[in-house]
């Protein structure tokens, strides 16, 4: 499995600065990756922005004007929506959409901006943006980058919010375990306690790593009803 | 001539697998929600073929398979368990891009354990197709057989796995790589809002899982809602959309 991308991002977060937060190590690799000038990962609940990590001021800067203004590509992408790739944001499909957004950010030398969701099922959790300060688009390459790290930092962000450490096989087994049955077990948690998703997944990593179980062991005992947790 | 269960007469068969394609076709056109496509296709295969279980893994853009469809919890534990333990014939369709097959699992060395596993699951005969998007292979369709099929059958197998392909893809030539990715991973999002949703029916009806499903599959009819739409307002507990009034009356 050493050459899939999935590992191979891993291993760039893996090779950034050990001193730095997490999230902040996800975007200068991502950066790297996707040859952006800024990267961030923002938190987006209940309509409210909250930033996780940034490569610099410039991209938190960035994210902060589209969710002050209401108006903008990673703003937008927060939803149902596939990724939003802009290389020119001077271009007039891009003025006409965000015309707020496109003159301030040209203001301050960015140029290209491309967000992708962070989002897991039906609960949106984020958005990750790169951004450039020239007009190129993303070659299939980088977009397939792209789509990994913005999984690889949904499954960041809930492991993030249930207080575990960093470790990166905890993410990949975000992705290769059975995550049929780790939905099914958050949407009746969910159901139970009248949560969102993201929290009963929230709740279902945080249970597995204090009692030492997998996700997909707690996920699995929750669907068998043998597990209850409570508020 | 038919054997194995689920098997239907060659006149009446071949009229419901013409109509099959009309339905894939128009999931094209109509631009529905991709997951139902392939679970779907699961479900029609099982209707239109002698197979007892039928599960479909798709190659995610981080290299790593995922089940996105089964007809039967069997089908999904055995497509699960070859993507756990790295064996099995989907990985061998997935990496060669072509057919692979074993009618008589266990008489031979190959894929020891997994076939250990589906002759506990009573299934002797098991089929893995690919699902291409012209060079490359996108995933693969596992059926499940108590007994071999005939050549033909295995014909009209791969020929409604490449209909799903190209309606989940809704490729024409000049379709991107990129585009391929994001509809790939839109379909294992899908999935997965729909499992959150099986989740909550399940709770709120004490139902267990496939019950769950037939509930949100009627919903999706009775209000003409994409199945994937009626997951997302299931889970974001939409009170303006019809199917979550719909979904929780009786």
């Amino acid at each position: 499995m050493g050459d899939r991308l999935w590992h191979q991002i891993a291993t760039r977060i893996e090779e950034t600065d050990a001193e730095l937060p997490y999230p902040q190590r996800i975007c200068i690799a991502g950066a790297e990756l996707l040859g952006a000038d800024s990267m961030t990962i923002a938190l987006v609940v209940d309509g409210g922005y909250e930033p996780l990590g940034s490569t610099d001021e410039r991209g938190i800067r960035m994210d902060e004007l589209q969710f002050a203004i209401g108006d903008g590509p990673s703003f937008a992408v927060h939803g149902d929506n596939d990724p939003i790739l802009v290389e020119d944001l001077a271009h007039h499909d891009a003025v006409s959409q965000w015309p707020l957004f496109c003159d301030a950010a040209r203001s301050h030398g960015v140029r290209g901006l491309f967000a992708f969701p962070l989002r897991i099922g039906a609960a949106n959790l984020g958005v990750m943006t790169a951004y450039r300060t020239s007009v190129a688009a993303l070659t299939p390459t980088q977009f397939s980058h792209g789509l990994v790290l913005s999984a690889f930092a949904a499954a960041e962000t809930v492991r993030r919010l249930a207080g575990n450490p960093d470790r990166v096989v905890e993410a990949q087994d975000a992705i290769t375990f059975d995550q049929s049955i780790v939905q099914f077990a958050a949407g009746m948690l969910a159901e139970r306690l009248n949560t969102s998703i993201v929290d009963a997944l929230v709740r279902i990593r945080a249970h597995a790593y204090a009692s030492n179980l997998t996700v997909t062991e707690v996920a699995q005992l929750i669907a068998s009803g043998r597990l209850v947790l409570d508020l | 001539m038919l054997k194995g269960s689920g098997g239907i007469s060659d006149v009446e068969g071949d009229t419901q697998v013409a109509r099959t394609f009309i339905d894939l076709t128009s999931v094209i056109t109509s631009g529905a929600e991709t997951i139902e496509v392939f679970t779907d296709l699961t479900q029609k295969c099982v209707s239109l073929l002698p197979v007892s279980s039928a599960g479909i893994l798709l190659r995610d853009v981080a290299g790593d398979l995922q089940v996105v469809g089964a007809s039967s919890a069997s089908a999904h534990l055995l497509d699960l368990f070859q993507v756990q333990n790295e064996e099995g014939p989907c990985l061998e369709c997935l990496e060669t891009g072509e057919q692979v097959f074993d009618v008589e699992l266990g008489s031979t060395k190959r894929w020891p354990r997994f076939s250990q596993l589906a002759r506990h699951y009573q299934f002797s005969s098991v089929y893995a197709l690919p699902l291409r998007s012209r060079r490359i292979t996108v995933g693969a369709l596992n059926l499940f057989a108590v007994s071999p099929l005939e050549p033909d059958r295995l014909v009209v197998a791969q020929a409604l796995a490449d209909a799903a392909t190209l309606s989940l893809l809704q490729i024409d030539p000049q379709t991107e790589n990129t585009i391929v990715m994001q509809r790939i991973q839109r379909a294992i999002e899908d999935r997965n809002a729909l499992d959150q949703a099986r989740g909550m029916i399940s709770q709120r009806f004490g139902i267990d899982s496939e019950a769950a499903l037939t509930r949100l599959v009627q919903v999706s009819r009775q209000t003409s809602t994409p199945l994937t739409s009626v997951a997302r307002a299931v889970v974001r507990r939409d009170e303006q959309a019809p199917a979550f009034h719909a979904l929780l009356e009786e």
